[in-house]
């Protein structure tokens, strides 16, 4: 399965976010690698889509989506800024609600004792041991990984 | 069905097909008249869902054709057992209906004032949103040189070559063909690498913004080979697609 690119997800995105997202920059949780999430490596094997890091490989983004919701996962991400400004640890603080324009949201997913410290090291949070390559949610190092669009089907 | 686009979200709609136009064996270009289309920008693409009988669906992004102001089209490569993009290719008929959502992307997008020289670099069907880009640049008047370095299989697998051969005077086109070559061919040959661009990219101290569009791994060597001539990352915008098109 071909690596895609951020690009790719664009409408995803708009789904989750309520906003065009890719040239917002993202921020390495792992490595501080800063770049627009266009840049990033996305895998996407229905019904999940994985967004890697271009630096170092982590897994920065998990989108799952399931009975008309999208289950998301940022963890490994130090931030997200459609503003494309400092990639700071903490555009907002924790708890504080995005502002309500679409050209003005921000996400801040570090932990609260992360701020304005650097972003190696930062601890990993739980629930990623099930997100790995082979699983179905990244590159298949089995070749095990059946893309849709080799099924054949009619459309109405 | 819900078909009022609200600015902000980005809503399915079902659009009319008003035109399919062969471009080559395997590719053809769909015009299509969305009921609620807010316009969109040069580069950027679209989502299309195909939903079968039984409820199953299948969505596919493609690159917008057209410049902004001119009617929403998209160009579609057929792939081998591709179960969208066959029926796209071989199926769609003007006036049948076609689920859509866009436009989507603000990264690979160009406007005039974003300078240049522009540096476009096309692997197989990954000409479809730089094609966009050239058509903006010649409705608006834009006097930034453009140069496209044009990656294709064999000559007939070119996308749009009598326009970009016609609008050669003013964006100059260079292609490498990279399985046969027409006989007497005095182009390139073989797959882009680090001696085509250093011969045929603009000079990195003209600050050129280059746009690479193609299969993962000609865009992987692009970049890089950009990069490699001093060309700034930030200027050097790239986009991927997964498909096996041709280059």
């Amino acid at each position: 399965m071909d690596a895609l690119d951020g690009n790719a997800i664009g409408g995803l995105l708009i789904d989750v976010f309520g906003t065009e997202m890719t040239a917002a920059r993202s921020t390495c949780a792992t490595c501080g690698d800063t770049r627009p999430v266009a840049e990033l490596v996305v895998y996407r094997r229905a019904p999940g889509t994985v967004v890697r890091c271009r630096t170092c490989g982590s897994v920065l983004m998990v989108f799952v989506r399931r009975d008309g919701a999208i289950g998301t996962d940022l963890s490994g991400l130090a931030s997200l800024d459609t503003l494309g400004g400092t990639g700071s640890l903490c555009a907002l603080s924790p708890g504080q609600q995005p502002g309500p324009g679409a050209g003005d949201a921000r996400l801040a997913v570090g932990p609260p004792e992360g701020c304005g410290r650097p972003v190696r090291g930062l601890p990993r949070l739980a629930g990623r041991a099930g997100w790995q390559p082979g699983s179905g949610l990244g590159p298949s190092r089995s070749g095990a990984c059946q893309p849709v669009d080799q099924v054949q089907r009619r459309w109405p | 069905m819900e078909t009022t686009a609200v600015r902000g979200r980005l809503t399915w709609q079902v659009a009319t097909v008003t035109a399919v136009t062969r471009e080559t064996d395997s590719v053809v270009t769909i015009e299509l008249d969305p009921p609620a289309w807010l316009g969109h920008r040069a580069g950027q693409h679209l989502d299309v869902r195909l939903t079968a009988d039984d409820g199953y669906t299948a969505e596919r992004s493609y690159s917008i054709a057209s410049a902004p102001g001119e009617p929403v089209a998209i160009t579609v490569e057929r792939l081998e057992g591709g179960e969208v993009s066959s029926y796209l290719t071989g199926d769609l008929r003007a006036g049948d209906e076609l689920e859509l959502r866009g436009p989507i992307g603000g990264y690979f997008v160009w406007e005039p004032g974003d300078g240049g020289p522009l540096m476009l670099l096309a692997g197989g069907s990954g000409v479809v949103p730089l094609r966009s880009i050239l058509r903006h640049r010649r409705r608006t008047g834009s006097d930034i040189p453009a140069r496209l370095l044009y990656s294709a299989r064999t000559l007939p697998d070119v996308i749009y070559r009598g326009e970009l051969d016609q609008d050669h005077d003013r964006a100059q086109v260079i292609y490498t063909l990279t399985r046969s070559q027409p006989p007497g061919w005095a182009g390139h040959t073989g797959r882009v690498d680090r001696a085509l661009l250093a011969q045929a990219a603009w000079a990195a101290d003209a600050n050129p913004l280059a746009f690479i569009c193609g299969p993962t791994s000609f865009v992987e060597t692009a970049a890089a080979g950009l990069v490699g001539l001093g060309y700034p990352p930030e200027r050097v915008k790239t986009e991927r697609f997964g498909g096996t098109g041709g280059r």
